[in-house]
Order: structure tokens, then sequence, then C-alpha cells
């Protein structure tokens, strides 16, 4: 019994326990939709670009936020407003944009791309301004800001969804691959050839993101800072560590990460409502502490939170593929979020 | 002296809710009438309702970002199970089986907060998606409407001029403001809110207090349900998804600290009453409806900043 245990903590070292938990929550979906309709290939590929178009990256934002004792809770907001403000500048209709999108498209797509980072940047930075220089709790500047953002988001749109047509740079970014395999569907009585990416390039993007964040908290300074300010804020002050600068850069980081969700998610549905995006922050939240991030902070790394992020669009999708009303499936990660948050409190605890 | 000291916040807010409601009249004079007034003291009447449950969790330094969901749910249930009733005494019945379900909700939240430790804004952000899911599932996408008078009466109806939701808020502070000030669950929730470590010793039941402020903040939000079901006569899954964020704004800009023990009943219904008079200014001012949502938002930062209670400079 003994040598299991200890076979086991072993693993758990190699093996993070929630890549094993990952793995069953496949075997268990697939056994209960049946594995030749689950593990399909395009299956696969949907739950990965439907993570990497929104939890997937967002929670790096929020894992980034609550390793440094805090939380944010306007990155739903700023993913609506950083993809409205993309696709508005995509269609925009009078100007020089107007007449950019004729002549030089690929110009247009980088102001659109740059600008919507800059609008991320800015509202991450509102957070970082405020959160850095008082010790107002920041789940209540961040909710506000949520509202700013949403707001500015709805009067972009203008009361209708801003849609993007031919424009085939621009889908590329959330839907297109760089490698794709020619699959047979059978449908009925007609078989038919279709193209199924498996290489998409949202999902390089977030895989970039999180081995450069990867790279950054191990190695730089401000990862460290990071870590130390989460395990131990007056010390890390005390010893001289400029907190005010590395929490700034925190949530800054973290509105910019939440606009790259905002151009992939746009990208991906070639469409901006307002709605995009409301409610991952708490996704976010939950896929980082999944991963093994506790809300005291300090804890756990960027490749954790995302096998974190993962498990959440694994849960989602497969809800979906059992045939879960929305209704139930909303009161299913609703009771996700207290179970997975609970039981890293009480982990806590007993240390 | 030392009276007008320790009600220094709430005079100058008041001041400032005065000046707010000059100005108002001197851009737009039919702003003054009675009329009017009512009008604005039953918009602000729901918000304030909710504000007085929420604040209550904030004294405790909590948050509930559940009570829109709970007025979702227990609308629903009037309009499925409650609503057949023709009779006062059914009515009565289905009324007090909605406060039931609304202080299950408080107590969900408050045994995630004081028994499982979790954050309060994580725990009632969880409590809320699991209840608003309840909503829908329970509509079985259906609108209830066509209500009894008798029940049309709670929200919609008015005694001697004045309309209900403004009676009930005020009864209902009048309760909440006896409760903080003479009782001793009031001094337990100030005492919690201010430190709980030395709260607890000092021997302070700190679990039951922290219990006893979200089950109230719950059954508040049930009552507000019914108000606010009886006022617009229909039950819909979707209603009060904004009414959470207003209530804090109100609570933020009257004084509740996030950080918790600070505020009073006062900067309560100061906190709603201006809230409802920006909506209102902007509306004169003929601004968009969608930019008034977003009001909020620059509300609760602005107010968080302002209050010195909460927005102690780092040293």
């Amino acid at each position: 019994m003994n040598e299991l245990k200890s076979g086991v903590r072993r693993l758990t070292r190699v093996v993070p326990m929630t890549l094993l938990l990952l793995a069953g929550m496949v075997i268990v979906f697939s056994a209960l939709v049946g594995p030749a309709k689950y593990l399909k290939l395009s299956n696969i590929m949907n739950v990965i670009s439907q993570c990497s178009s929104g939890v997937g990256i967002v929670a790096l934002a929020s894992f980034l936020a609550i390793c440094s004792t805090g939380v944010d809770l306007s990155l739903g907001g700023i993913v609506s407003l950083a993809g409205m403000v993309t696709a508005r500048i995509l269609t925009a209709e009078t100007g020089t944009l107007a007449g950019l999108r004729t002549s030089a498209p690929g110009l247009l797509l980088a102001i659109a791309i740059l600008a919507s980072l800059a609008v991320g940047a800015l509202m991450g930075s509102l957070n970082g301004v405020i959160l850095s220089r008082t010790n107002i709790p920041s789940f209540i500047i961040t909710l506000g800001n949520f509202k700013i953002c949403e707001t500015l988001s709805r009067v972009l749109a203008g009361g209708s969804t801003v849609r993007i047509s031919n424009m085939p740079q621009f889908e590329f970014i959330g839907g297109g691959s760089l490698m794709s395999v020619s699959q047979t569907v059978q449908q009925g009585a007609r078989t038919s050839t279709r193209m199924i990416g498996i290489l998409p390039v949202s999902a390089l993007v977030m895989v970039l993101l999180y081995l450069l964040f990867s790279i950054i908290m191990k190695r730089t300074r401000f990862g460290t800072y990071v870590y130390a300010i989460g395990g131990n804020y007056e010390a890390t002050e005390m010893s001289g560590v400029n907190t005010t600068k590395t929490r700034f850069t925190v949530f800054l980081l973290g509105g910019v990460i939440a606009a790259v969700t905002g151009i992939i998610l746009t990208s991906r549905l070639t469409a901006a409502s307002a709605a995009n995006g409301l409610g991952l922050e708490f996704d976010g939240i939950a896929a980082a502490v999944v991963g093994g991030a506790a809300m005291t902070g300090g804890r756990s790394t960027p490749w954790r939170t995302l096998i974190g992020a993962l498990i959440i669009s694994v849960l989602r999708n497969g809800f979906s593929m059992v045939g879960m009303a929305n209704s139930l499936q909303m009161i299913a990660i609703g009771a996700v979020l207290i179970i997975v948050v609970a039981v890293d409190v009480a982990k806590n605890r007993r240390r | 002296m030392s009276a007008i000291k320790k009600h220094l916040d709430t005079l100058s807010r008041l001041a400032v809710l005065i000046v707010m409601f000059v100005l108002l009249v001197l851009v737009s004079p039919s702003f003054g009438t009675l009329t009017n007034i009512l009008n604005v003291l039953r918009v602000s009447s729901l918000t304030l309702i909710i504000a007085t449950g929420i604040a209550l969790c904030m004294l405790v330094s909590g948050i509930d970002l559940s009570p829109g969901a709970t007025i979702a749910l227990t609308s629903i249930l009037f309009g499925r199970y409650f609503q057949m009733g023709h009779s006062t005494g059914e009515m009565v019945f289905g009324i007090a089986g909605i406060l039931a379900v609304s202080a299950v909700i408080g107590a969900a939240n408050g045994f995630c907060v004081a028994k499982l430790s979790l954050p309060p804004f994580l725990a009632t952000y969880g409590i809320q998606q699991i209840v608003r899911g309840l909503a829908y599932l329970l509509t079985n996408g259906l609108v209830y409407s066509g209500f009894t008078e008798q029940f049309k009466f709670i929200g919609g109806g008015s005694i001697l001029g004045i309309h209900t939701p403004i009676i009930f808020a005020a009864i209902l502070l009048i309760i909440v403001g006896f409760l903080l000030n003479k009782t001793t669950l009031g001094r337990r929730i100030y005492a919690v809110g201010s430190n709980r470590e030395s709260a607890r010793y000092s021997g302070i039941n700190v679990t039951g207090t922290l219990m006893m402020s979200y089950i109230l903040s719950g059954l508040i939000a049930g009552f507000a349900g019914i108000v606010y079901t009886s006022r617009l006569n229909c039950a819909e899954p979707t209603i009060g998804a904004e009414f959470a964020q207003q209530a804090i704004a109100a609570a933020a800009i009257g004084g509740i600290s996030f950080k918790g023990g600070h505020g009073n009943v006062f900067g309560i219904i100061i906190g709603a009453l201006m809230l409802t008079l920006i909506t209102n200014g902007m509306t004169l001012l003929g601004i968009d409806s969608d930019w008034q949502v977003g009001a909020t938002g620059v509300i609760i930062i602005l107010a968080v900043l302002i209050d010195r209670n909460t927005a102690k400079k780092k040293v």
C-alpha cells in the first residue's frame, strides 16, 4: 500500500495531477457520448480552438493577477471592447480607414490589431494605476472597470452585431490553420470531403504566449517579483522590490492578453457583439485555480494554468456534447467554480 | 460639536445630494414638482432595497453579487407555482415560500463564505450562476404574467398618493437601521467587519454573524423580487442582470466601505438617491441610456477612491 502511495506521489511529481484529471474527463465524456463521436478529429480541434479563442489565453491573465494576490474581473469586458474596436476599425465606412480596406488591407489589419492591443493596455493600466497605489480590494475596481469596458463596447456596437466580411487575412487569425487534413464525412447516404485544420493559428498564438510567459515567470526579475509578492507582500516590499511597478505591470499585461483574446474571438466569429467574452473572467479564475493557483497568491505556473484552461474547455464542450441544457450547464459551471475554489482553500488551510 | 464630527461623512454626502438636486431643478424646473420627486423616490426604492441587503454583506467586509439572480428565480417561482392562488391567504403563503427560498440562497452564500472561507465575490458569483440557471430551468421558455390585482398592488399600488415600493423601502430601512444600531447582531456585524480576528478573540461568533448577514441579504433580495415582479406584472429569467452592480454603486457612494465596518442606513438612502439623480441628470442632458449603465462602473471606482475608509494610501 505504501509502495503504491509513493508511486502515485512520484508520478504526480512528474505528471501534474491536473493532467490525469484532464485525461479522466476525456475518458468519462467519450464513454458518455460514444468514443466515435466524441474523439472525432473535428470535435478535438473544436475544443482546442474554443479554448484558444476563449478561456485559454484569458486564463494566463487571471493567473498573473491571482499569483500577485489580486484578481481581475475586468478581463471579460476588455475581451468584448478589444474585439469591438478591431471590428469597428476593419469595417469603417468613411475616412482614410475605409480607403485602406481596398488599397492596403494588410496595413488596415495591422492598425486594427495595434489599436485593439492599445485599448487593452489602456484599460489594464487603469486597473493597474489604482490597484498598485492603494490597498483597495482588486475585485471592486476591476468590477467597475468591467462595466466601463462593457458600456464602451455597447456604445461602439451601436445596438447591433458588427459583421466583418471579405477579410480573409483577418479570418485567418481565429479560423485559419497552418496544416489541414481532408476527411470524408458520411452524412446519411451522402459522403462529402472537408478540410479540418490540425494546426490552428489561434492555438499557436496561445502556445507561444504561454511559452513566452513561462520564460518570463522563470527567468526574469519581473517573474520572480510576482511570485515574491504572492508569497509575502510585506517582506517583498521591505526587501526593496518596487511592488507598485510590478503590480501595475501585472494588470497592464492582463489587459493586453485579454485584448489578444478579443481579436481572436472576433476573428473566429467574423463578428463582434458587445456580449462576446463577458463571463470569461470567471472561467479564467476557475482555470487558473484548477491549474493549481492559490487565491492567496504565489503558486502555480503558466503551463499548469494552460492545463486548467483545457480542463474548463473540455468540461464546457463535454456538457454540450452530452446534450445538457444551457440552464443545467450554467448550474454545473457555477458549482464547479465553487467546488474548485473550496478545495483550494481547504488545501491551503491544512498547510 | 462631536455629534457633527461623527456624522461629517453622512452630512457631506447629504450636501452633495442637495446640490445635485438644486442643479437638476435649475436645469429643468419641472424636476422639482412633487410628482417627479415621488417618481424619483419610486425609481430609487428598488435599488435602495437591494443595496440594503448588499450593504449588510459589505459591512462584514464581504459582497453579494447574487441579488439579481435571486430576484429572477423568485419571480419565476412566483409566476410558476404561487400565482395560482387567488385568495389573499394563498398569496401570503406564496410570498412566505418565496422568502424561504431566498433565505436558503442567502444561507448558501453564507455557507460558502463563512464555513468554506471562499472569497465572497467568487462564492456569490458561483451561487448567482446556479440560481440564474435554476431560473432558466424552471421557466420552460415561458413568460409568466397576469397576476391578481392584490399582488399587483404590492409593487404598483399607492397609499395616500405614495407609491407602495417607497413605503416598503422605508419600512425595511427602519428595520435594518434598528437592527444595526440597537441590537447585538448589529454590533457584532460592525465588529466582525472592522476586525475579524479581534472580534473572534472577544468571543463573537464570527461564523454565525457572517451567516446572518448573507441570509438577511438573500431575504431582502427575495423581498425585492416580490416587489419587482409585482410592479413588472410578469416573470422572466433574464431580469435583474444590472441590479447588483447598481446597488453596489449606490452603497459605495453612500459610504459603505468595502473594507467592512463603516457605513450606515442614511448613507445607503443618500447613495441610492444620488444614483437615481445621476441617471436622471444624464437623461436630462440627453445622454444615451447605454452610457448610463456604464456610469455605474465609473461611480463605483470614483466612490471607492474618494472614500477615505477604504482607500488608504499604502505606506
